[in-house]
């Protein structure tokens, strides 16, 4: 509950309108379309609902919010577009920052760098930058999300990656309400001149307590502003499109192609996005499970029959092993190099390739698709849920390996009834920052929430994902976003790193003010996370209960 | 005080060091720090020799001062702070524990200098990212570990590049490992899984990568870490874009740099080029921008062949002239110098005998006001332009830049070197109150840096409370306190 008085004064802070305790409201922010399955939960409504939502429009609003929650012994989390579970409260004592006023973006096309607020969406980003000749790196989960919470607070891989890196590592500057009020910003911004381009130091650079593999998600503050990284777009300033989705139609520079490359088996697919990396080619690319989930999203119904004949099956199985990839020329030169390179490494790797510029409809509305990420909403359509396990970034020969252990898991669920039958490899992931052969794949579950059984069987997937990551040495990806009760359960195998995570909280945040449900459960709440999480997820309760009584056995010493 | 006896029982007596001459040459470097001579200087071989010494360190209560590279020292940050500290001296660590062809990384210690990789990488046909003509006795690891800059700015996506993950024994004396090496599990069965520690994040939800780059050895000591490498070229071309002002290149340097279409880039006054080479028989023009373009596996032609000509276009719209060499050297000769370790005098001292740098990190476009006011600085102190080289190495391609103003004198001529040092402090302040960012602050510089970042101050001292409770790790750098 909130007293009246914590109320009138976050009243008087933002303004009335920007303050609500009305239970409709609360229920809106308690329900988040993706990924409570992480919790064992089997709808789409979280544990909590917000005691209340307030929509400051500045930092010092912010500022003053979370100071009156320290007050007032409230906590708090920001969310900025939300879209997963990780954005709702933790407990039923959390005022909800919803920053969807904070929408600033200012571009500096010189020096490539946008400097933007939480509820600035990567189409937002995207469009303003084109007019320049520059593009930002998006998430996979679409163009609607927030570029800055991907960036600070959450993860960031996205199938631009090839050219515009991957979010955490495009950070030029952030300015950061910490959990006592305080204001801190990192690199040039400190300074106290306004300017946002390098974002470490002086010294010791203090993102190294922003964010990991994943980031706070709320559990450290709130980040109200951030530079990142722009990168070269060779492409028109203002693309000419008509329709959306499916159905865009655009007009595709005579420099660009897309091409759909099929090889013959997993170990020629890594040779060929080794291949790719070292030749500096490619401006999209991503493996899309095209006759897994993408085929699924495109024709949701047809695909549940296609399936089901064996002859269809063995075609989309054998064109399984596949990766779309955009060449986008500056020049024609630019553009004839890339090809015949491309050509000559799927040769080499004894592939063959489609150009989809051959195909104008279907070439629109991939090519459009895949630059302004508005594909990914499909992934619902085939059952209303998704899920996703391992996607541990490093090198492509790992990332392979992980789509490979994904797949065989699941077919084991599928073949046992447990989960949809999606041909079990539909694992996406793109190459990253250009020549490093740097590479992630997120084996993808796509299920149907209203049946049982497959509510059981993404459980049950979940669980082995993280155990086969373990057996396997496969470092998490989206493991480590699990919850607060992950990092104690993780840690143990991983450097103990949930240790200097608690350091870091009870340093930053000595009274717990900021939400940390999804970034680690503190030392006092940590038996009732671990127990909660075992509740939903049975199958690491034993788990669980060995950390609780080796916990004890040290309490008991002495 | 620390006695010998117990450093002996870690590394052994023969790795205790206690040569006065040795041991007082610590107590001052190149650069204007003034310290106090440590008690020993030890030699680990190990991590579990390098966590003994500091909990050896912890418990007795002395400082321990990081070093790798070999000398001469520069910058201060070697130099003790305190009475009776302890060098650690890395040098001897110089395995080069795996060389990864296929994924481009190399795994090494921390006595690896970047002469050693660098023929190890080339046998594989792999080139390191390095630093403009590092020494040739330059740790590798202390070099990623100072974020110097290197000469390839398309390859650097983030500001730890090229340093991936790390093994490192923090302050506390627990040792720990960063980014997917982490785990779970140990090296050789992550390798057996295609892993190569190649993912600089994480572990979890921090990065303390992050944390002990930059710190100048205050958080912890690094035992090994792995870098990434790139593909040799399999063929280069190389050329210059000379100009009478630096202004005159920025334009240009931007588009070639936005669409990574270069490989080797950086920009240099005569003065520097001069010092760089010495043989040169003509007279190099006041600006120059030196730039390669390369070909890798598939048909490297081909590749530099467009580029060529996307460049020219570039350099015709933005009014400047490619040249294939000036004053008698060639682009490819000038690039080749650039790109190698440093043999015999360190390239900066060539001209004069020694040099003062003052660097820091700023945009390209704000790169003419800072040139403006250190020309003023200089005639103001007397300072010959003669003397004054400049370096520009564009960063994180081409976002900001390097820029580095040396100082060339006669460390001999007293009345030089003390212009010398007025010129560097005052210009010093100068640069700060512009915006120069201070992001390696070296010395006084970390007043500078620091003076309007309180929040900064603050936060970063929780985080060496945090990872060297006891305060042992290079006391008194970084405006971290000199408390052990």
């Amino acid at each position: 509950m909130i007293s009246k008085e914590a109320v009138r004064e976050l009243e008087h802070a933002l303004g009335a309108e920007f303050v609500s305790c009305e239970p409709a409201v609360m229920d809106g922010y308690a329900y988040q379309p993706t990924h409570a399955e992480i919790l064992g939960l089997e709808t789409k409504w979280c544990p909590y609902r917000p005691v209340a939502v307030v929509l400051p429009h500045t930092t010092e609003e912010v500022q003053a919010v979370v100071r009156i929650c320290n007050a007032h012994k409230l906590q708090f989390k920001a969310l900025s577009t939300g879209w997963g579970i990780w954005n709702a409260p933790g407990s039923d004592n959390v005022v909800q920052i919803d920053l969807r006023r904070m929408d600033k973006l200012t571009i500096d096309t010189k020096n490539m760098i946008a400097v933007m607020e939480p509820y600035v969406s990567g189409a937002q980003i995207q469009a303003e930058g084109m007019k320049s000749g520059l593009n930002v790196h998006m998430v996979g989960c679409g163009c609607h999300a927030s570029p800055l919470a991907s960036a600070t607070s959450l993860m960031g891989p996205g199938c631009s990656g090839i050219t515009t890196g991957y979010s955490p590592r495009n950070v030029l500057g952030v300015e950061w309400v910490l959990p006592d009020g305080e204001i801190l910003r990192l690199g040039v911004p400190g300074q106290g001149n306004d300017e946002w381009f390098y974002g470490d130091g002086p010294g010791p650079s203090l993102r190294g307590i922003m964010r990991g593999t994943l980031g706070a998600c709320g559990g450290l503050g709130v980040f109200t502003k951030c530079a990142l990284k722009l990168f070269p777009w060779p492409g028109p300033a203002q693309p000419k499109v008509e329709g959306v989705l499916m159905d865009a139609k655009v007009e595709i520079p005579g420099t660009h192609s897309s091409f759909l490359c099929f090889l013959p088996n997993l170990s020629r697919f890594a040779d060929a996005f080794y291949k790719i990396s070292n030749a500096e080619i490619g401006y999209f690319m991503g493996k899309h499970a095209i006759t897994g989930a993408l085929l699924a999203g495109c024709m949701p119904r047809a695909y549940k029959n296609l399936v089901k004949s064996e002859t269809v099956r063995s075609i989309l199985t054998a064109l399984q092993n596949t990766f779309v990839i955009i060449l986008c020329g500056r020049t024609q030169r630019e553009y004839d190099y890339q090809h015949k390179v491309l050509k000559q490494i799927i040769a080499d790797c004894e592939g063959f390739m489609l150009n989809i510029g051959h195909v104008p409809l279907l070439h629109s509305m991939l090519w459009w698709g895949f630059i302004r990420n508005s594909l990914p909403p499909a992934i619902f359509r085939a059952g209303g849920r998704f899920t996703t396990a391992f996607g541990g970034f490093e090198t492509i020969d790992q990332a392979v390996f992980q789509s490979k252990i994904g797949a065989v898991i699941k077919q084991e669920l599928i073949d046992s009834g447990d989960m949809m039958d999606d041909l079990a490899d539909n694992s996406w992931g793109g190459l990253y920052e250009g020549s490093s052969c740097l590479a992630h794949q997120e084996e993808l579950a796509i299920f149907d929430p209203r049946e049982p059984k497959q509510n059981e069987g993404v459980n049950k997937y979940i669980d082995k994902a993280m155990e086969a990551s373990t057996k396997y040495t496969i470092t998490p990806g989206i493991g480590f976003g699990g919850g607060g009760a992950v990092p104690h359960m993780l840690g143990p195998l991983i450097y103990n790193y949930h240790h200097w995570l608690l350091q870091i909280k009870e340093t930053l945040d000595p009274g717990n003010s900021a939400d940390p449900s999804f970034f680690i459960a503190p030392e006092a709440e940590k038996e009732k996370y671990l127990r909660d999480y075992a509740r939903r997820r049975p199958q690491v309760a034993r788990l669980v209960e060995d950390i609780l009584a080796a916990d004890k056995k040290r309490s008991d010493v002495p | 005080m620390v006695g010998k006896k117990a450093l002996a029982g870690i590394v052994g007596e023969e790795n205790v060091v206690t040569d006065r001459n040795i041991l007082d040459a610590f107590a001052v470097d190149k650069s204007y720090g003034e310290g106090t001579p440590p008690a020993f200087l030890v030699k680990p071989h190990s991590t579990e020799e390098v966590q003994a010494v500091i909990n050896l360190a912890k418990s007795e209560g002395f400082p321990l001062i990081p070093v790798s590279s070999g000398a001469p020292r520069d910058h201060e940050d070697t130099v003790p702070a305190c009475a009776d500290s302890v060098i650690v001296d890395l040098s001897d660590m110089k395995k080069i524990v795996r060389l990864d062809r296929r994924n481009k990384v190399a795994l090494i210690e921390p006595g690896v200098t970047f002469g050693e990789l660098h023929a190890a990488a080339k046998a594989a046909g792999l080139r390191v990212l390095m630093p403009l003509l590092p020494r040739m006795n330059k740790s590798v690891l202390a070099s990623c570990l100072e974020r110097e800059p290197f000469t390839i700015p398309k390859y650097q996506w983030d500001t730890t590049d090229p340093l991936m993950c790390m093994e490192l024994v923090f302050g506390s004396g627990d040792i720990y490992r960063t980014g997917s090496a982490a785990g779970p599990g140990s090296l050789e069965a992550q390798w057996e899984t295609g892993a190569a520690q190649k993912n600089p994040l994480g572990p979890g939800q921090w990065d303390p990568l992050r944390l002990v780059q930059g710190a100048q050895g205050t958080m912890g000591i690094v035992t090994w870490g792995s870098v990434k490498l790139e593909l040799l070229p399999r063929e280069e071309k190389c050329f210059l874009a000379a100009a009478e002002k630096m202004d005159e290149l920025i334009e240009f340097s931007y588009l070639i740099q936005k669409f990574k279409l270069v490989d080797v880039c950086f920009i240099m006054n005569a003065v520097d080029l001069a010092s760089l080479r010495m043989d040169v028989v003509g007279k190099f023009p006041p600006w120059v921008l030196v730039y390669s373009i390369s070909g890798y596996e598939y048909f490297p032609g081909e590749r530099i062949d467009y580029i060529e000509h996307d460049i020219e276009e570039m350099a015709h719209a933005t009014g400047v002239l490619p040249i294939s060499g000036v004053a008698g050297v060639s682009a490819g000769d000038i690039v080749g110098a650039a790109t190698l370790p440093c043999e015999g005098i360190y390239w900066k001292d060539r001209l004069r005998g020694d040099c003062r740098d003052i660097f820091f990190i700023t945009t390209l476009d704000r790169v003419p006001r800072f040139l403006d006011a250190m020309a003023g600085e200089a005639k103001a102190h007397g300072f010959p332009e003669g003397s004054l080289g400049i370096y520009i190495q564009p960063i994180q391609q081409g976002r900001n830049c390097h820029l580095e103003f040396n100082l060339m004198y006669d460390g001999r001529n007293a009345d030089e070197a003390g212009r010398v040092r007025a010129l560097y402090e005052t210009a010093s302040v100068r640069c700060a109150d512009m915006g120069a960012f201070f992001s390696r602050p070296y010395g006084a510089w970390a007043a500078l840096a620091y003076r309007k970042d309180q929040p900064t101050v603050k936060a970063l001292k929780m985080v060496k409370h945090m990872l060297d409770p006891k305060g042992i790790m290079n006391p008194g750098k970084l405006s971290l306190g000199t408390e052990v």
